[in-house]
C-alpha cells in the first residue's frame, strides 16, 4: 500500500509535468499549425537562465526566467515564424527544427557542451513520509505547480477576452480573423504562454535532475510533440490529457520492467503510442484530419 | 519531315527522358574528377559528401515525393550500418568485440557489395513495419512519430550490448569506400530515384503531394502510395548508411541521431526539397559550407585576427544558412526544379504550345540560377 502512493505520487508529477510540456506545445500548433521544436531551446535556455542567476533567491530567478523565455519566444516568433506564416505545415517545421538548432549551438559556443551541475530547488530533493510512504517533496511541489498553472491558463482560455479569442483561433483561425481577431496579437499571445511554461518545466526538470546540458530541453519536449499526436492534433485538453497518460506511462514502465530493460523505459512507452496510432489513427481526442491552415 | 530530322528527333527525345539523371551524374563526375587533384583530407570530405548525397537522394524519394518531413529516417541510417558491419567485420574480429552474437552471424563474412545489400534490406524491412501506423496517420503527426522512432532507435542502439556494442564504439568494419565506389554509389543512386519519381508509385505520390483530397478522388490511396515511398526511400538510406560504415569504419550510436538528422535535413531544404537537382545541389553546398565552418570553427590564424576555437559554431552555422534560405528563398536553391534541358522543344502547331512555353521559361530560370552561383 505504502508502495502504491509512494509510486502513485511520482506518477501523478511525471504525468502533470509532461502534460505541462504539452500544453506549450499544443498552444502553439493550435494557432499556427506549427510544431515548434524551439519549445526544445527555450526549454534548454531556461534552465541556463537558472545557472546564470545562481546566487538570487528562488522567486528572483522564477520570475527573471519565465520574462525572458517568454519574450525568447515572442522574439522568435516574430523573426523566424512571421513571415513564413503562410507557409506549408512542412516548411514552418523545418523552420523551427532550423530555429531550435541555432539557439542550442548559440548556446554551445557561449556555455561549452559539458554536464554542468545546478543547485536549483535543492531543498526540495528530500522526501518526507505520509502514512508510512516515502513521498518525495519535489514531487508533491511538481504535481501543485502542474495543477496550479493548468489551472490558470484554462482560467485565462476561458474567462478572458483574449483566451477566448486565442481559443477561437485554434478552432478556426481564418473565421476568427474574419470576427476581428487580431492574428498577431493571438499569436503573440500564445508564444508568450508558451514561453512562460517552457519556463517553468525547466524548473522543475533542472530540480529534479540538478544538472544541464545543452540538449536536457530535448526529453521534455519530445514527450510533448508526441503527446499532442496521441491526444489528436488540435485539440489542447487531449495533448494535457496525453501528456499525462505518458508521464504515468513512463512511472509505471519504471516500476513494471525487470532492471535489465530500464534503460529501454523511453522505447516500450513509444511502442505503446505506435499500438495506439494503430487503433485510433486521430489520436484520443482528435476531430479527423488536421487540415493546413488556409 | 525527313528521315534525318525524325532520327534527330527521337534522339532528342531520348535524351530528355534521361536528361536529368544524366546531367546529375555528369556534375558528380566532375566533381569526382576534381577532387583528385585536392589533398588527400580534402578528398575523403568529397568521399563523404558522396555517401551523404546517397543518404540525402534517399530521403528526397520520401520527403521530396510524399511533402511529408521525416525526422526518423536516420534510423535506417543507422541500421543500415549497423546490419552491413555485422555481416562485413572478419570473423575473428566480431569473436572478440561481440561475443555474443549468434553463432551464424558471427561467422559470416561478407564482402562490400552483398554488405550494403543487407544493409539495406534489412533497413526496408524495419520501414515497412513501423510504416504500417505512421502512414495512417496525418503528415504532420507523422514527422513527430518518425522523430520518436529516431529517439527509439537511438535509445536501442545505445543499450543493445550484444549487438551494436551500446555506446562504445563499432570497430573493424573494412574501409573499402574509396573515391570510385562513393561516386558510383551515388550516382546509381541519383538514378534510382529519378526512376521512382517518374514511375507510377512516384507519381502517386507526387499526386498526394500536390493534393491530398484530388489524389484520393482519383483512387490513389494516400497510405498506401506513403508506405511504398517510405520503403523504398528507407532501402535507400539504409545502403547509404552500410556505405557510410564502410566508409569511416568505426561508428556508434550517436552518429545516427539528432546532428546527422539535421545536417541531411539542411541538406536537402536547402538545395530545395521538390527536386532531385536540389538534392544534390543542396549537398554539395552544405559540404563545402560545413567544411569551411569546420575550418573556422577548430580556430584560424589569419595572421592580424585569432579567431579562437568555437565549439558549436559550424552548426549554427548550418543553422542560419538554412533559417536565411527558408525566409528568402523557402523552395530552395533550385525551387523545386529540375536542371533544365538545353535544346527548346520543336513547338507543335496545335496543342500544348503555351505550357510549353511555360516549361522553356522555368527551365530558362533554374539554367540562369544555376549559372550565377559558380559554386553549385
Amino acid at each position: 500500500m505504502t508502495h502504491v502512493i509512494t509510486y502513485g505520487i511520482d506518477a501523478l508529477s511525471q504525468g502533470g509535468l509532461d502534460g505541462l510540456a504539452a500544453l506549450g506545445i499544443a498552444l502553439i500548433f493550435g494557432v499556427m499549425r506549427l510544431i515548434n521544436f524551439a519549445q526544445t531551446a527555450f526549454i534548454t535556455l531556461g534552465g541556463y537562465m537558472i545557472l546564470l542567476l545562481g546566487s538570487s533567491s528562488w522567486p528572483v530567478v522564477v520570475a527573471i526566467t519565465v520574462i525572458v523565455i517568454a519574450l525568447l519566444a515572442v522574439a522568435t516568433e516574430r523573426v523566424a515564424f512571421r513571415p513564413i506564416r503562410e507557409a506549408n505545415m512542412a516548411t514552418l517545421l523545418v523552420t523551427s527544427f532550423a530555429v531550435s538548432s541555432f539557439l542550442q549551438n548559440v548556446l554551445i559556443m557561449i556555455a561549452g557542451a559539458q554536464t554542468q551541475g545546478v543547485a536549483f530547488g535543492a531543498s526540495l530533493l528530500r522526501s518526507f513520509s505520509i502514512g508510512g510512504a516515502q513521498v518525495n517533496k519535489l514531487a508533491v511541489v511538481t504535481i501543485g505547480v502542474s495543477l496550479g498553472l493548468l489551472g490558470l491558463v484554462a482560467a485565462f482560455l476561458r474567462n478572458t477576452r483574449t483566451g477566448v479569442e486565442l481559443r477561437a483561433a485554434t478552432e478556426n483561425f481564418r473565421m476568427a480573423r474574419m470576427l476581428g481577431v487580431r492574428a498577431n496579437r493571438v499569436i503573440a499571445v500564445a508564444f508568450a504562454i508558451s514561453g512562460g511554461l517552457a519556463a517553468a518545466v525547466s524548473f522543475l526538470v533542472t530540480a529534479q535532475s540538478g544538472s544541464l546540458t545543452p540538449t536536457s530541453g530535448l526529453q521534455p519536449a519530445i514527450v510533448g510533440f508526441v503527446a499532442t499526436v496521441i491526444g489528436g492534433m488540435g485539440s489542447l485538453v487531449g495533448a494535457v490529457a496525453g501528456g499525462f497518460a505518458l508521464g504515468v506511462a513512463t512511472v509505471i514502465f519504471q516500476v513494471a520492467l525487470p532492471s535489465g530493460a530500464a534503460p529501454y523505459n523511453q522505447a516500450f512507452v513509444f511502442a505503446i503510442v505506435f499500438l495506439l496510432l494503430v487503433v485510433r489513427p486521430q489520436g484520443l481526442m482528435g476531430a479527423g484530419l488536421i487540415e493546413e491552415r488556409a | 519531315m525527313t528521315s534525318a530530322q525524325d532520327a534527330d528527333a527521337r534522339w532528342l527525345s531520348w535524351l530528355r527522358a534521361v536528361w536529368v539523371p544524366l546531367a546529375l551524374v555528369v556534375i558528380l563526375g566532375a566533381m569526382a574528377v576534381v577532387s583528385g587533384f585536392l589533398s588527400p583530407e580534402l578528398q575523403y570530405v568529397a568521399e563523404t559528401g558522396f555517401v551523404y548525397l546517397v543518404v540525402v537522394v534517399g530521403l528526397y524519394t520520401f520527403i521530396g515525393l510524399s511533402g511529408v518531413v521525416s525526422f526518423g529516417h536516420i534510423t535506417f541510417m543507422g541500421i543500415g550500418a549497423y546490419a552491413s558491419a555485422l555481416v562485413s567485420i572478419p570473423v575473428i574480429t566480431k569473436q572478440v568485440l561481440l561475443p555474443a552474437l549468434p553463432h551464424w552471424l558471427e561467422h559470416t563474412q561478407m564482402s562490400l557489395v552483398p554488405s550494403v545489400l543487407v544493409g539495406g534490406v534489412v533497413a526496408l524491412v524495419f520501414a515497412l513495419i513501423i510504416s504500417f501506423p505512421i502512414m495512417r496517420i496525418s503528415g504532420i503527426a507523422a514527422s513527430i512519430t518518425l522523430f520518436a522512432v529516431l529517439i527509439v532507435g537511438n535509445v536501442v542502439g545505445s543499450n543493445w550490448v550484444q549487438v551494436t556494442r551500446a555506446t562504445q564504439t563499432m570497430l573493424g568494419v573494412p574501409t573499402d569506400v574509396g573515391m570510385g565506389v562513393a561516386f558510383g554509389a551515388a550516382a546509381l543512386a541519383v538514378c534510382a530515384a529519378y526512376g521512382l519519381e517518374v514511375s507510377r508509385v512516384g507519381l502517386r505520390l507526387k499526386a498526394t503531394r500536390e493534393d491530398e483530397f484530388a489524389a484520393r478522388s482519383v483512387g490513389i490511396s494516400v497510405a498506401r502510395s506513403r508506405a511504398w515511398g517510405f520503403a523504398l526511400s528507407a532501402l535507400i538510406v539504409g545502403m547509404g548508411g552500410a556505405l557510410y560504415g564502410h566508409l569511416v569504419g568505426a561508428f556508434s550510436a550517436s552518429d545516427f541521431y539528432l546532428d546527422t538528422t539535421f545536417l541531411t535535413i539542411v541538406m536537402l531544404v536547402v538545395g530545395g526539397m521538390r527536386s532531385l537537382t536540389g538534392a544534390v545541389v543542396g549537398t554539395i553546398v552544405i559540404t563545402v559550407l560545413q567544411q569551411l565552418l569546420t575550418y573556422v570553427e577548430g580556430g584560424l590564424n589569419l595572421g592580424l585576427f585569432n579567431i579562437p576555437a568555437l565549439p558549436g559554431l559550424s552548426e549554427a552555422g548550418l543553422a542560419l544558412v538554412l533559417l536565411l534560405i527558408l525566409l528568402f528563398r523557402p523552395n530552395g536553391i533550385t525551387s523545386g526544379l529540375e536542371v533544365g534541358f538545353p535544346v527548346r522543344r520543336r513547338r507543335q502547331p496545335d496543342t500544348g504550345a503555351d505550357v510549353e512555353v511555360g516549361e522553356h521559361e522555368r527551365d530558362a530560370h533554374v539554367v540562369q540560377d544555376l549559372a550565377h552561383d559558380p559554386s553549385k
